[in-house]
């Protein structure tokens, strides 16, 4: 095995993925190559570090405390829904009142107007009827 | 009860997401049990502490289920967990890194008593403590993604082609992005074991 070879071994594959053949072969060369041996203790001291982390487990309430949480935003999720669903009841209630509001006045002014020209013919005549009175009654005073 | 426990545990991954998103809540407990470790150890590989890669496991579980809706099965569940793992453990760093106040002292002490294994000599623990504990800073100092790579390379034991999906990138750039991680340990290592020895 030469330097190339050894070190595409090393740097590209990664000796945690060497065989058992590849791993004798880089050994056999880095007994006489200092820069290779300084990528082989490079990559023992990066197997090293994982393998203290790789048969930690989390601890045992975890699923359970992540379920927690999921049922809290499950039930923030509900009740938003809920407060949701009844600001727009509220809305339809306020726009059905709205409505409500604006028939009746609709209704009042219509009504109101009825009520004025029925009222207004025979006040508007007997005003007439007045003045035409005043009128023949100042020329009579003369 | 017991039969459908043991019928929801060979369903895949995919399946889960389909039924959690369709109102059976309960069962995202599954995909939780299955990845819970392996997040762990994913997080432990970025943080190197075990109760804030524990904290930030758990994050990132609320994070998938909060956005599982945005998971468009475009690649496997998997891939899309780790992306959220590495973009959360990524996120956090760059948080901590903002609070630096870190005093280097007492980060190695707390890695000293983390690690310390119970082997006959003293002094070759320490020594290789040291060692671990100087690697462990020389990968918080690598760029975002070579750090990524090698996390995901020997922490979680991802092929390259497994690592090219979760960073979303070609196994060509996974291969140049290993080579240039461990090029740059190799030259932090120096430079520590120089400032050390002066
Ligand atoms: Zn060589």
């Amino acid at each position: 095995m030469n330097c190339e070879q050894c070190r595409k071994l090393l740097i590209i594959e990664g000796l945690h993925r060497l065989s058992n053949q590849q791993k004798q072969e880089v050994r056999e060369h880095i007994a006489g190559c200092a820069d290779c041996a300084e990528w082989y203790k490079l990559e023992t001291r990066l197997v090293a570090i994982a393998s203290e982390t790789a048969n930690l487990q989390v601890s045992l309430q975890f699923v359970n405390s992540v379920m927690d949480r999921v049922k809290e935003i499950e039930l923030s999720a509900g009740h938003q829904a809920r407060e949701f669903n009844f600001s727009w009841l509220t809305l339809l209630r306020a726009v059905a009142a709205g409505l409500l509001i604006i028939v009746a006045l609709a209704s009042g002014i219509f009504l109101g107007q009825l009520t004025r020209q029925e009222n207004a013919t025979p006040f508007e005549l007997s005003a007439l009827d007045d003045s035409r009175l005043e009128t023949i009654f100042m020329y009579n005073d003369n | 009860m017991y039969a459908e426990r043991n019928s929801n545990k060979r369903l895949n991954d995919e399946d889960i997401v389909t039924l959690v998103l369709a109102g059976r809540t309960d069962l995202f407990a599954l995909l939780v049990d299955r990845y819970k470790d392996r997040v762990f150890q994913t997080c432990m590989g970025f943080l190197h502490n075990r109760q804030e890669a524990e904290d930030l496991a758990q994050e990132i579980f609320i994070q998938v289920y909060v956005s599982l809706s945005g998971f468009k099965r475009r690649s496997a569940f998997s891939t899309w967990l780790y992306r959220i793992v590495i973009n959360a453990a990524l996120n956090m760093l760059r948080k901590k890194s903002k609070i630096a106040f870190v005093d280097l002292t007492t980060l190695n002490s707390s890695h000293f008593a983390m690690f310390k294994n119970d082997r006959d000599n003293p002094e070759q623990v320490l020594i290789e403590t040291e060692d671990n504990s100087l690697l462990k800073e020389a990968l918080d100092s690598l760029p975002d993604k070579q750090r990524a790579a090698i996390v995901l390379s020997y922490f979680n034991e991802m092929s390259q082609k497994e690592i090219a999906q979760v960073l979303d990138t070609t196994e060509g750039a996974v291969e140049s992005l290993l080579q240039r991680a461990k090029k740059n340990l190799r030259k932090k290592l120096g430079e520590s074991r120089r400032k050390n020895e002066q």
